[in-house]
């Protein structure tokens, strides 16, 4: 059951689709809440607070080449198998700037390429791993193996370290008299000269269990001194022991020497904090709040130490080559990649991501939000936390860093963020010759926000990115004028020059506006290349080709409607909510089930499409692959993300409660709703929510807000207060509770409010 | 379990809703647990569609929603 096992880089999006109902117990076959809980929990965090995409288990030590896991700290791509130019060519002369070295059962591995000192190394093909000891040693001897032929292995002449800013280990022994062990290497410059560092000084987690160490881990080579832009020669690792002590290694095994790119993301970490403020806030579990809270501050610290949000803004070129360049049109017409560039740092993984970039701090912004509320319950439920948080520095080697936010700081900073999206973007060129983002994000020249720059020409990447500016207008970034400027371009009331889709075409996919609206071929990241490259052959463009070039996916619909609710009204959001209605009863009319439902809608509308255009034998290149969905365990990529990966689909139902009955959660054991009906709906209601132990419906009509309490769970309470409000009317009206006309509601900017007891209770406005 | 929602809704919501649903032609998902999500709404169309889209995707394997093994290799691409 996929829900709630969901991995990290989309947990805020699972969680809004989850804990505002009844996902608990057996409502939905298993207890979501639950898996939610141990998943936030059980994640891991490195020790500069970031939290890991899935848990940093260790892999098969005979999956195939390129079948791994990925990366739990980061994401699955770029991937160490993507320096070669074939991912089952490892080892050999074909590879391009990178390698690894398993120790597998692939034959380029074979024993006598390695060579060990002072004790014993050895590859068994038939385990797929290396086994290493040393009992022979004497005081303060060391014992190493390494591998002297990588020059033989890649054009390069080596491993170029541009490509492998982590080193990546998985290995186990059993030692005594341990000091640390050592990667080391040799140089193309340095020649003979052998450089090492200690794996604990760069590892992203430590770990001195000697006497009994197994650990799959991350060395932050682009720290270590003679590594970063070095050609690697040859790479091994040494033992070292504690002075004056004789060195023991015992049942050493070794998976991999993984040469590897630092995929990390900001991502995770504030998705991690937000699936925690959505379970609290619904949930009202504060012990789960008192037991998570220490992690949720060491995760904050990642975003604003690590990644220097403090400063204003978030910035993750701290993360190697997270950068905004992308490929470039050469002069033969050809498109250049790099991997080493433009590592993707979000859901859109295609999509390079700039040093500061929109995305990026529309969460962090919402993290700061959600983490002084969580400060905030902590303060009202009287619960104090002892436990320090503190952080590595983001330099190894740095004092390290402990928490000490308040409630104010946080708002504080949430502020000055929002304030500094909020700029105008300002491209200036450095002393490098390279450029930074002085500004913002916003483009006063398209009247929306751009994604970030292009570090290395300057360029404002705005392609016209939809659902980026709809996230933002939905975390409440953007001034009214900028808010209404986005909403008229996306509702098609006003055309951007320059852009592919405009007007209706932007809801071409019916279901969601699409992503983009510019094609951003030309300022994808390297890693779309191999998904695009069929399509820009065939048709000059990868525009409607692509779920993050033109298409659509439906999760996003949830902050179209939400953002029109807000922006342009709830009659607005209800008409397009009634085309969206239209769309899934054409869907549910062509018959698909199961695995097919919406594909065979689709696969009609690709065959018609077909039959007009090939029946003169004229093949409409802007029609091919349209309509593919993608699929990434069948059909692969495409430009509809409705089912398969996409569990995150969900998060669309949550725009019903949020756009017309305004729900929110306003700190400790406090909900409220905003009566915000489109005039159309008579009635509507929302069965089966959740608030702490309560299940219960919430009723509303145009003048009317019940809240109808179901059952309370075994052993549970009603405790709390519920926020009632509803738009003043320009006319005499009386405010009923229960019937009863009241005085007891205050009037404050245009919405009359009025706080009870959460449990059964109607309010009326008339 | 199944919920009487008859007990709690005002009549003319139950025949409004009823109606609604009596009207549409779109096929709908029948099991519901008592507890779970559930939209009413004097549109019945309308609650027909936020209902089956929630179902479908709530009980993701029931339906068959998609094929995936949450954290295998791929990416978005």
């Amino acid at each position: 059951m996929p829900w709630g096992d969901g991995t990290g880089f989309a947990k805020n999006w699972e969680t809004m689709g989850l804990a505002w109902h009844n996902s608990s117990g057996t409502a939905l076959g298993e207890d979501k809440m639950a898996k939610i809980y141990n998943h936030l929990v059980s994640i891991d965090q490195d020790e500069l607070g970031m939290i890991y995409n899935s848990h940093n288990i260790r892999e098969n030590s005979f999956l195939e080449i390129a079948e791994g896991a990925g990366v739990p700290q980061g994401w699955s791509f770029p991937s160490y198998w993507e320096s070669t130019d074939d991912p089952t060519q490892f080892g050999k002369l074909r590879s391009l700037g990178s390698t690894s070295f398993e120790f597998n059962n692939l034959k380029d591995w074979q024993s006598e390429k390695w060579v060990a000192e002072g004790g014993k190394f050895e590859i068994d093909e038939n385990t797929g791993y290396a086994y290493f000891s040393t009992d022979t040693l004497g005081v303060d001897d060391t014992f190493r193996f390494y591998r002297t032929d990588i020059e033989e292995l890649i054009r390069a002449g080596g491993v170029m370290s541009e490509y492998s800013p982590f080193v990546e280990l998985a290995l186990d022994f059993k030692g005594n008299n341990l000091e640390d062990y050592y990667l080391i290497w040799k140089t193309k410059e340095g020649g003979d000269e052998w450089f090492s560092v200690a794996h604990n000084f760069v590892a992203t987690t430590s770990n001195e269990a000697f006497s009994n160490y197994t650990d799959r881990c991350y060395l932050e080579m682009y720290f270590a001194e003679n590594w970063d832009k070095q050609v690697i020669t040859s790479i091994g690792l040494e033992f070292r022991p504690k002075e004056d002590e004789i060195l023991n290694i015992r049942s050493g095994q070794i998976d991999y020497i993984r040469c590897q790119y630092d995929t990390r993301q900001s991502n995770p970490t504030y998705q991690w904090i937000l699936s925690l403020y959505n379970y609290v806030r619904y949930t009202n579990d504060i012990e789960a709040l008192k037991r998570l809270m220490p992690k949720a501050r060491k995760a904050l610290l990642f975003l604003t130490h690590a990644l220097e949000g403090e400063k204003g803004l978030l910035d993750i070129s701290y993360l190697y080559g997270h950068n905004g360049i992308g490929m470039y049109k050469k002069e033969n017409g050809r498109y250049n990649f790099d991997t080493i560039n433009g590592v993707g740092n979000g859901y859109w993984d295609l999509t390079v991501s700039s040093e500061k970039c929109l995305e990026a701090n529309i969460y962090f912004y919402q993290a700061l939000c959600a983490m002084a509320d969580l400060e905030q319950r902590l303060i009202d439920a009287k619960v104090e936390i002892s436990e320090k948080s503190i952080v590595r520095n983001r330099m190894p080697g740095g004092e390290n860093v402990e928490y000490k936010f308040t409630v104010k700081s946080l708002n504080n900073l949430a502020s000055i963020v929002k304030l500094n999206m909020q700029k105008e973007i300002k491209p200036v060129q450095n002393e490098d010759g390279g450029y930074d983002n002085l500004g913002g994000f916003w483009n006063s020249t398209t009247g929306r926000f751009a994604s970030g720059i292009n570090e290395e020409t300057g360029a404002i990447a705005d392609y016209g990115y939809v659902y980026w500016n709809l996230e933002a207008i939905c975390a409440g970034i953007g001034t009214d004028e900028q808010q209404l400027s986005i909403m008229q371009w996306i509702d098609g009331q006003r055309t951007v020059a320059g852009d592919t889709s405009t007007g209706d075409d932007i809801y071409f996919y019916e279901f969601a506006p699409r992503f983009n609206t510019k094609d951003a071929y030309e300022n994808l990241s390297p890693f779309a290349y191999a998904t695009c490259n069929p399509f820009v052959e065939d048709c000059g463009t990868s525009f409607s080709k692509q779920v993050q070039n033109g298409g659509a996916v439906i999760a996003w619909t949830y902050y179209d409607i939400v953002a029109r609710a807000k922006v342009l009204g709830a009659d607005n959001a209800y008409a397009r909510l009634q085309k969206i209605q239209t769309w899934y009863e054409k869907v549910q009319a062509a018959g698909g089930e199961g695995y097919e439902f919406y594909s065979a809608y689709y696969d009609t509308l690709a065959e018609e499409t077909n039959k007009k255009t090939w029946g003169i034998f004229i093949k409409d290149k802007t029609a091919y692959g349209r309509y593919d969905l993608q699929q990434a365990e069948t059909t692969g990529a495409g430009a509809i993300g409705l089912d398969a990966e996409f569990i995150e689909s969900i998060t669309f139902i949550k725009a019903i409660p949020d756009a017309f009955l305004g729900m929110e959660t306003i700190g400790h054991n406090a909900i409220s709703f905003k009566n915000n009906m489109p005039t159309e709906l008579s009635l509507l209601q929302l069965n089966n929510l959740k608030f702490g132990d309560c299940v219960y419906n919430v009723r509303a009509s145009a003048n009317l807000l019940q809240i109808i309490v179901e059952k309370i769970e075994e052993n549970g309470s009603i405790d709390g207060k519920v926020t009632i409000k509803f738009a003043e009317p320009s006319t005499d009206y009386k405010v009923y509770i229960n019937e009863v006309e009241t005085t007891d509601y205050v009037v404050e900017n245009g919405e009359i409010s009025v706080t009870v007891d959460f449990g059964n209770v109607c309010i009326k406005v008339k | 379990m199944k919920k009487l929602y008859k007990k709690i809704i005002p009549l003319t919501l139950a025949i409004a809703t009823l109606m609604g649903t009596a009207c549409s032609k779109k096929a709908k998902i029948e099991v519901y647990d008592g507890y779970e999500l559930h939209y009413q709404a004097t549109d019945g169309d309308l609650a027909n569609f936020l209902n089956n889209f929630a179902h479908r995707n709530l009980r993701y394997d029931d339906y068959s929603a998609g094929k995936f093994a949450v954290g295998r290799r791929y990416g978005l691409c």
